[in-house]
């Protein structure tokens, strides 16, 4: 209910300010989308922003990665390769999307202009971590011991955040002293479910089946961060889809028109919960629904 | 070259492809089931390992030995796996460590090593791939996964395969030994189907060629060929035999005839009065007849086995051996004539043929004689001698007596001449001497015939030239021939002088008794008389294309009186006892007459009379080119004037030079032969001419005018031509003429 009201808030927003923006955006506005690659999720997403543009009257144009970047207007960065591109080249104003919160931090510490004029924000590809620690709390009731591995430790309050919701973080570093089957099987012992993490030295194609086999053998589900974790046997996981985040890329680009200077990086809004329901069969536990979950989330995260 | 029997042969044709084709196919077969098993067992290999290595991939990456172990031991319950070694990702071992360094070592980089026994594979424990599409994980730039979880080796046996292969190659070799034993036993098969047919043949030939002549080949073959062979085999054989059954009946046939036949020689020969005896090479009897042992008492014991010198011996018998032994070496056939003493103490006479006996190889193994006791045979022969004798001296004396009241009748009539006879008287008196005339020349030939028998007449021998002799006969023959309308020739040789030695007279008796009778019995066509050297005789031959003698007849002509086609005696024909003269004649000039005779066409006599050497030589020169040539070769053509008083000569003259085919003027004066002559090649002139000149002056005149070629004729010898021939130039010649000598005369001209 929450959700269909900030989306009832945010289709006022967008409908009232049209003709003021339209006329704003006219003039001012110039909107470059640069793709990663033009494919799955980045095509997603910048096909679903186009159609909201368009319906705006925001000029826009849509580039590859390896094209010259312009240096004037709005450029939004889809996907990490992207972002690298936009953030070396001239552009003043950037919205990256689809990047993890951990490569749009790297990006601030290699470029360190950019973090000096705020002109360079993002939507982060990770939920929130209080979502997750919701979405744990109403998945698994009586889990307590919240398991992360990381190959560099998370910048997030981490343990705040699940302290709040009763829950105790659990962290084992995945280093060249401790390997990851060891680092594994060491946060397995100590956990009652797995967060996980986009850590990519971790949690990758590769790995991701030994992990997954290692949780089932240990009887531990594993929380993922996309809908491909589910799919490949995580538990749970909550996400957004690139058209959510276009939606939400749309909408800071009206802002952007209003006030150029209040670009700032932010976690997704709307988000999807996903339960692979034979995975919960396989460990023998019960959950709820995902659309109840999602509920759950939305009241829980309601201010 | 070796020699193979029908069977050996099919086999040979029947084993030979299929071998090389089961070997073949054997070979590929084999070779491709092994590459298959061996393709098999390398991809079963690479799955195993590869499963292995699947399996693993957890159990290494949790290093759960536990499962490991389980893995590796599931794996090892596979056929042919016999050893597994899981490395982790630095090499270290998890399961069978102690040959991982071996099985490195024979690895080196490569994934796979096999040698005859075993078969090693690597495979490398990957991590499994799950796309997770997260979109930050795109970029790549943490890639871990390129690094295996570990390796797995694994050895595969190969004595299964081995086992396999092996089954593999004993299955061929019984399949392929099946193939053979069954293409074998059909070969063999095949082949006795045309060997036992053709044996069975071959047996039935045998038996055919020993004489079971009733032997058949039955027609049981399944091979089309051999029933058509032996179907034709008892064709023939059928056929064989019939003609052998027809052959035996004609031999019992003639056997029964020849023994019929032998039954009736030796009847023959038994009951023959001749007797009959067969010598050996010892000239001792081997046979002899009933009438040959009815010689001697006791003939049996007495003559067989004996020489004729033991038995009956006699004077005779050691000229007889002679003769026998004669016939043995000769092998000439011969009559012999042995006088013996017979029984009854009288000496025998006996004609005895001796005969050669051959055997097949032609060599003489015993002589048979023949005898015929020709004693009476002798005896009655003498007696006729006497007889004839007697007559011929009857005939002789009476002859004489006969002439002297015929001489007187001949006076008689002559006288009658004289006494004025009235027309009809005289035609008596003419008839009357005519009749004298024939009786004279019938009793001048018996008186001949008689004188010949009685041998009164003896040979006088002289040399004659045969010229001389063909001469007379030209002169005597050829007008009558002429008159006859008859071709008459004469051939001799002109190559040489042919002189014989002999009696002219009885020559001349002879050849005019042969060609008057030629003469006589010719109508149409030509008598020719030829004189021919035969080695050391001349054979005279007189041909006639007359009525001819049939062959029966031909003993007979010599006998007196006899004349063919006249049995009512016409004596225009004459008295039939020319041949029976000339027979007589040449027999006293020991010849003998040969008459051969076509009915119809002719006939030839001939006889044979000895060459006189001394005098017979080759004519050469000069002198023998006239002689060469024929007289009948002289004259045609060739323009003659003759000139003669005397009429008869000169018919004759002119008559026998236009026979010969010359032309001829005939004068019978000189006068008349200087205005009326014709320029002529040859002249001819009697020396006594009716008119004012001579002969001598006549040639001359004519010789004056054109140059002649002339002979001059004579019957003068008195004195006074004989002086005038001193200063003649012509060659003269005596009458009577002889044509060859005048031909020669003319011709050396």
């Amino acid at each position: 209910v929450l959700n269909h009201f900030k989306l009832f808030f945010l289709m006022l927003l967008f409908y009232t300010a049209s003709p003021a923006f339209a006329q704003i955006s006219n003039d001012s506005i110039q909107v470059t989308i640069v793709l990663s690659e033009k494919r799955g999720s980045y095509e997603e997403f910048s096909n679903a922003l186009d159609a909201l543009l368009i319906a705006r009257h925001i000029p826009h144009r849509v580039i590859a990665a390896t094209d010259p970047i312009p240096s004037s207007g709005l450029l939004i960065g889809v996907g990490t390769k992207a972002a690298t591109a936009v953030a070396a080249s001239d552009a003043t104003s950037v919205l990256n999307v689809l990047i993890s919160k951990e490569r749009q931090l790297s990006l601030l510490h290699d470029f360190p202009a950019r973090a000096a004029a705020h002109t360079f924000a993002a939507i982060y590809l990770d939920q929130p971590i209080s979502r997750q620690a919701h979405l744990i709390a109403a998945l698994l009731p009586g889990k307590k011991n919240v398991g992360i591995l990381y190959s560099s430790p998370p910048q997030a309050p981490m343990r705040q955040t699940l302290k709040a919701l009763n829950l105790n973080l659990q962290e084992q570093a995945v280093d060249p002293a401790t390997p990851l089957p060891e680092a594994l099987a060491a946060i397995l012992s100590r956990s009652e479910v797995l967060l996980a993490l986009p850590d990519a030295p971790v949690y990758n194609d590769t790995t991701i089946r030994n992990i997954l086999l290692s949780t089932f053998r240990s009887g531990i589900p594993l929380i993922g961060f996309s809908q491909g974790y589910v799919k490949a046997g995580a538990l749970c996981a909550v996400y957004s889809t690139p058209k959510q985040i276009a939606s939400q890329a749309a909408l800071l680009i009206l802002q952007y028109g209003v006030n150029p200077q209040q670009l700032v990086s932010q976690y997704p809004l709307e988000f999807e919960v996903l339960v692979n329901e034979q995975v919960a069969r396989s460990l023998g536990i019960k959950v709820k629904g995902a659309s109840a979950l999602h509920d759950e989330i939305d009241i829980k995260e309601a201010p | 070259m070796k020699k193979f029997s029908i069977e050996n042969q099919t086999l040979l044709v029947a084993l030979i492809p299929i071998l090389v084709m089961a070997i073949l196919l054997e070979n590929y077969l084999v070779y491709s089931r092994f590459s298959d098993l061996e393709d098999a067992l390398l991809e079963r290999s690479n799955l195993m390992v590869h499963e292995l290595a699947s399996s693993s991939e957890y159990a290494v990456f949790s290093n759960n030995i536990a499962l490991l172990q389980h893995n590796v031991d599931e794996a090892l319950t596979r056929h042919d796996v016999s050893r597994v070694v899981v490395l982790d990702a630095l090499a270290n071992p998890l399961m069978g460590g102690g040959w991982s360094g071996q099985y490195e070592a024979l690895l080196k980089n490569a994934s796979t090593y096999q040698n005859d026994e075993f078969l090693i594979l690597r495979e490398p424990i990957l991590s499994t791939q799950i796309n997770l599409n997260d979109l930050d994980h795109e970029s790549g730039l943490t890639q871990i996964n390129a690094k295996p979880l570990g390796t797995v080796i694994i050895e595969i046996s190969k004595q299964r395969l081995t086992g396999q292969k092996r089954t593999i190659l004993l299955y061929s070799f019984a399949i392929t030994g099946i193939i053979l034993l069954v293409s074998l036993l059909l070969a063999l098969w095949v082949g006795r189907r045309i060997t036992r047919p053709i044996r069975g043949m071959s047996h039935a030939i045998n038996r055919f060629g020993e004489g079971a002549l009733d032997t058949r080949i039955a027609l049981q073959s399944e091979v089309l060929e051999l029933n058509d062979l032996a179907a034709g085999f008892n064709r023939m054989a059928q056929k064989l035999q019939l003609s052998q059954e027809t052959l035996e009946t004609r031999v019992a046939e003639r056997t029964a005839a020849l023994a019929t036949s032998e039954q009736e020689s030796r009847t023959l020969i038994e009951n023959t009065p001749d007797t009959i005896a067969r010598y050996d090479r010892n000239l001792r009897r081997s046979y002899i007849n009933p009438a040959f042992r009815a010689m001697m008492p006791d003939g049996n014991n007495a003559l067989l086995g004996k020489k004729p010198s033991e038995a009956p011996g006699g004077a005779d018998a050691i000229r007889y051996e002679a003769s026998l032994n004669e016939v043995f070496e000769s092998g000439v056939n011969r009559h012999f004539e042995l006088i013996w003493l017979g029984i009854d103490g009288v000496a025998h006479s006996s004609d005895i043929q001796l005969t050669a006996e051959r055997d097949s190889s032609g060599i003489i193994i015993s002589v048979l004689a023949v005898g015929r006791d020709i004693t009476e045979l002798n005896r009655s022969k003498d007696e006729i001698k006497r007889k004839e004798l007697a007559k011929s001296q009857f005939l002789a004396a009476a002859g004489h007596d006969l002439r002297q009241p015929l001489a007187a009748a001949n006076l008689f009539i002559d006288a009658l001449r004289y006494t004025e006879p009235t027309v009809k008287q005289n035609q008596i008196i003419t008839r009357l001497d005519q009749a004298m005339c024939t009786f004279n020349n019938l009793l001048d030939a018996l008186l001949n015939i008689s004188k010949l028998d009685a041998g009164i007449i003896k040979p006088k021998y002289a040399s004659i030239n045969v010229i001389e002799i063909i001469s007379w006969l030209e002169q005597s023959y050829a007008p009558i021939a002429l008159k006859k309308k008859l071709g008459f020739k004469l051939y001799f040789s002109m190559k040489e002088a042919l002189v014989i030695h002999s009696d002219i007279d009885l020559l001349k008796s002879v050849l005019m008794n042969l060609v008057s009778n030629a003469l006589k019995y010719c109508a149409t066509g030509a008598i020719l008389v030829s004189a021919r050297r035969r080695n050391e005789e001349i054979l005279f031959q007189v041909w006639d294309t007359g009525m001819g003698i049939k062959p029966e007849n031909i003993p007979q002509i010599y006998d007196e009186f006899y004349q063919i086609n006249n049995p009512q005696r016409d004596r225009s024909s004459g008295i039939g006892l020319g041949l029976a003269i000339a027979k007589r004649a040449i027999s006293l000039l020991e010849s003998n007459i040969e008459c051969r005779s076509m009915f119809g066409r002719g006939s030839v006599f001939s006889f044979r009379l000895p060459l006189d050497k001394s005098q017979s030589t080759l004519v050469s020169g000069a002198e023998a080119a006239p002689e060469n040539m024929a007289l009948a070769s002289f004259a045609p053509g060739k323009h003659f004037v003759v000139v003669e008083d005397d009429v008869m000569v000169a018919e004759a003259l002119c008559d026998a030079l236009v026979m010969m085919g010359g032309e001829v003027q005939c004068f019978h004066n000189a006068e008349d032969a200087l205005n009326n002559a014709l320029r002529a090649d040859y002249y001819i002139s009697d020396y006594m001419l009716g008119g004012e000149l001579n002969g001598i002056q006549l040639l001359n005149q004519l010789h004056k005018k054109h140059g002649i070629k002339a002979v001059l004729m004579t019957g003068d010898t008195s004195v006074s031509f004989i002086k005038e021939t001193g200063n003649c130039v012509w060659p003269v010649l005596h009458k009577p003429v002889n044509m060859a000598k005048l031909i020669a005369e003319l011709n050396i001209q």
